[in-house]
Order: structure tokens, then sequence, then C-alpha cells
């Protein structure tokens, strides 16, 4: 198996690696840069646990190879906020209830931040929509759309 | 890992079948079909054929009398897509119920064709618009009719060195509408336990049904193309009382199977009710009153 040389932007950063062809994007993300906020959760893209932002779109990380982000920019969860800094969006949560067991939420949270990007003010159905592939066991998500709300009623989610 | 794979990424459709033409790949586009299983099959994918360099796949454009949406077209710029929303606002509803966002902003209308589930959501809504698709291969182009090339579940007519490049659909008249309904476990992330496109082109003087096309995914090997229901619309009354026997006809002449996803009783009822369903959606559109 050849290797596939590639270089992308993840979190403003660029790195370079020669990668397997059967490397996902969500084991690069996870095992060569060590970013373990992004989760598997089922490997098939039906969970949205993986979820990262590609080129301005979220996308699931595990149905991604690595060798297809060449030249292209990623931003995961890391890249979004820190503990003395957080983004509008990791505080709503919080404040809101919205994290219990947290395996969704950096998925979850961008996913809402892709769909605040591109529609500001959503209504209810629209949120649900765009949070429409990401899977939460714990919330039963209504607390998760009230952050979603919240941050979109503020104005600010970029 | 397997010893012999190569990772190819073309940016242009000559290069990506000049590499099929002598050498076993699989064509790669969005990933969300193929990465399902991607490590169970390693072993008879050959080599990996990116296609989502190649900008001449992606777009979607009219040319006098007919659409054209290249077949590395992803489901959301379906989906945001203006044209296809004024003219064939079935196949983005369609396309709209594929998968979550995520899916849609990777996965490809040809890829959706290719993988041949006959649980496909854009592909009724496809065949029943009348489209056809052109396959080029490093010898030749060539043009099949959507409803041909289904021979059974995951399997078609194109060949192994064949890339699906482009999909025409017919402009539609002002007289004619469609609709698509999907039936699934979930609103998102469900693959279909039965879905259902059909295309109604009306006479209003004569208030009857000119043309009728009904394509139902999830009720045999491949997309169910309703003739006998169609037959019995064409030329009739547009009444609730036919469109309400034509639903019964399809019933009837289904043969569905109990899967993973449902049983072949509940797909023949609900065939039933989503058939009358989507021909009184599209009657609306065409503001026909029942």
């Amino acid at each position: 198996m050849s290797k596939v040389p590639i270089t992308l932007t993840v979190n403003n950063r660029e790195y370079s690696f020669d990668v397997e062809p059967d490397l996902r994007l969500v084991d690069l993300l996870r095992e060569k840069l060590g970013l373990m906020g992004t989760k598997e959760g089922c490997g098939e893209g039906e969970c949205g646990a993986c979820t990262v932002i590609m080129d301005g779109n979220t996308v699931h990380s595990c149905m991604v190879l690595a060798a297809q982000s060449d030249g292209s920019e990623v931003l995961t969860i890391e890249g979004l906020g820190s503990a003395d800094n957080l983004h509008p969006l990791q505080e709503a949560f919080i404040e809101h209830g919205a994290v219990q067991c947290g395996f969704c939420t950096p998925g979850m949270i961008l996913s809402a931040k892709n769909l605040l990007d591109k529609n500001p003010s959503p209504t209810e159905e629209e949120i649900k929509e765009g949070i429409s592939g990401n899977i939460c066991r714990c919330t039963g998500y209504s607390k998760i759309i009230a952050a979603i709300k919240a941050v979109a009623n503020k104005g600010g989610a970029s | 890992m397997v010893e012999d794979m190569d990772f190819y990424r073309p940016n242009t459709i000559s290069e990506a079948v000049e590499l099929a033409s002598d050498k076993e790949v699989t064509f790669f586009a969005g990933g969300t079909d193929l990465m399902v299983h991607y490590y169970e099959q390693l072993d008879d994918l050959g080599d990996i054929v990116d296609l989502t360099a190649i900008a001449e796949l992606d777009g979607i454009r009219q040319e006098n009398d007919l659409l054209h949406i290249g077949a590395g077209t992803t489901h959301q710029t379906i989906v945001n897509s203006d044209l296809l929303a004024a003219d064939l606002p079935w196949l983005v509803q369609s396309a709209k119920e594929v998968g979550s966002p995520q899916i849609r902003n990777r996965g490809t209308i040809g890829g959706n064709i290719g993988n041949a589930s006959p649980a496909a959501d854009t592909v009724p809504a496809l065949i029943v618009s009348d489209a056809t698709i052109e396959l080029v291969s490093v010898d030749q182009k060539r043009e099949e009719s959507l409803s041909d090339i289904f021979v059974s579940p995951g399997k078609t007519t194109i060949a192994r060195d064949e890339l699906i490049t482009d999909i025409k659909i017919p402009v539609v008249s002002d007289n004619a509408a469609g609709s698509f309904q999907k039936i699934g476990k979930r609103n998102a992330l469900a693959i279909a336990v039965i879905n259902c496109a059909v295309f109604v082109k009306i006479d209003c003087e004569e208030d009857n049904f000119k043309e009728v096309r009904i394509c139902l995914g999830s009720v045999a090997p491949v997309p169910y193309k309703a003739v006998a229901a169609e037959n019995f619309l064409v030329g009739k009354e547009i009444n609730l009382d036919n469109i309400t026997e034509a639903a019964k006809i399809v019933q009837e002449q289904i043969d569905p199977i109990d899967d993973i996803r449902g049983t072949a009783e509940y797909r023949d009822d609900v065939a039933e009710v989503i058939v009358k369903r989507a021909i009184c959606d599209a009657l609306e559109q065409l503001e026909v009153e029942l």
C-alpha cells in the first residue's frame, strides 16, 4: 500500500503526513494529532459523534478518508474555544444543562455552529434539522435545542 | 491494511477513467455508502480513485430543455439549488431526506445511483423524472435510461471501468408536478422502510391524467415501477376514487419482503397510503381540487 502525502490545516495549523490509503480522518485526528475531542460512536455515519467541520461543512469524519482531506481545512471541537475562553455555544451548553455524559457534545456543538454559521436565526424546526445527524442518548435533546436557541437569540455563534 | 491498495486523486474525468481502464478500481466520492462496510470489503475494492477533486463532476445547469446534474454533486448542493427547487422540487425533497446534514455534505447523487440500494431515496425521484445517466469509460461514452440500469440489490449494468458523469432530466412542463414520500423509523439517519415518487401530467381541459409515473423503493430488489397503476390512471378523470383505485393496484401488485427494517405486510399497507398521498400532493401543487 503506497502512502499518500497530504497537507491539511487543522484548527488553523498546517500539518503534513504520509498516510495509508485506508486511514480515516477520525483516526488521523485522534491518533496522529492526539485530538481526542472527536469521538467514534459507530464508525458507520449513523451517530454524528465523529462530526468535524471540513471546508465549511459538517462531515462524519469516520466516513472521510484521510487521503481525501489533502488541501482541506478542518475544525475540531478543540479549535472552537478553550477552558479560559469558551465559545458561546460551549457556554450555553453548560448553562442550559445540555451536557450529561458529554460523548455526543463535541459533534453536537460543531453541528450547532455550522447551523448558526449558515442560518443565524433558525426556527426550532431548523435547529432540530441542523442537529439531526447527531444522536444523544442522555439529554432527550430539549436542553440542547434551548442552548442553541439562546445563542441564536444573542446573535453570536462565530 | 491491504498490501496492494493504492489511492489516486485525479482532477479530471479522463484521468479517472484512464486509471480504471487498466486497474481494478473503486470510484470513491463521498464515501457515505462505501465506508460503512469499508474494512470488511477492503480486499474487493482494488485501488481507490477519489472523485472529490474532479470539478467537472460537480454542478447543476440547464441547457435548452435538459437539466444536467453532475454525478459528483452532493445531496446538499441539490437541496440548495434554486434551479431544482423551481423545476424538480420532488427531487430536492428526496435529497433532503437522505441521511443527515453531514451525510448530505459528502454523499453524491452519482453514488446514490451507483450504490444501487433498492432503498435509495433520490433514485425513485429521478426515475419518475425520466432521468438518463451518462457513462464514460476510456473507450466510449454512452447513455442509459436510469430505470433500466438496476439488476439486483447493489448491482447495476454499469461496468467496473465506467464512471457515471452526468444525470440528465427533461425540463418539466407547466401542467406537470411530482412528489416524494419517505417512511423511515426516524426522521433522519434512516434508510427508507419504503419510499415513493410520483410524476403526473394532467390535461386541465379534459380534467384527466395525461401521463403518470409511479416508482417505489424498498418493495422489490430494484426500484419498482408501478406500471399497472400508471396504465390504469392514464386517461382517467382526476378524482379521489381513481387515485384510491390506482393506489390499491400498487398494493396488489407489489411483493415486498420482510427485512430488518420492516415487514412485507407493513410495506404492502403503507405502499397504498403513500402512493395516494404522493399523487394528491402532486395534484395540490397543480392547484387541482379533488
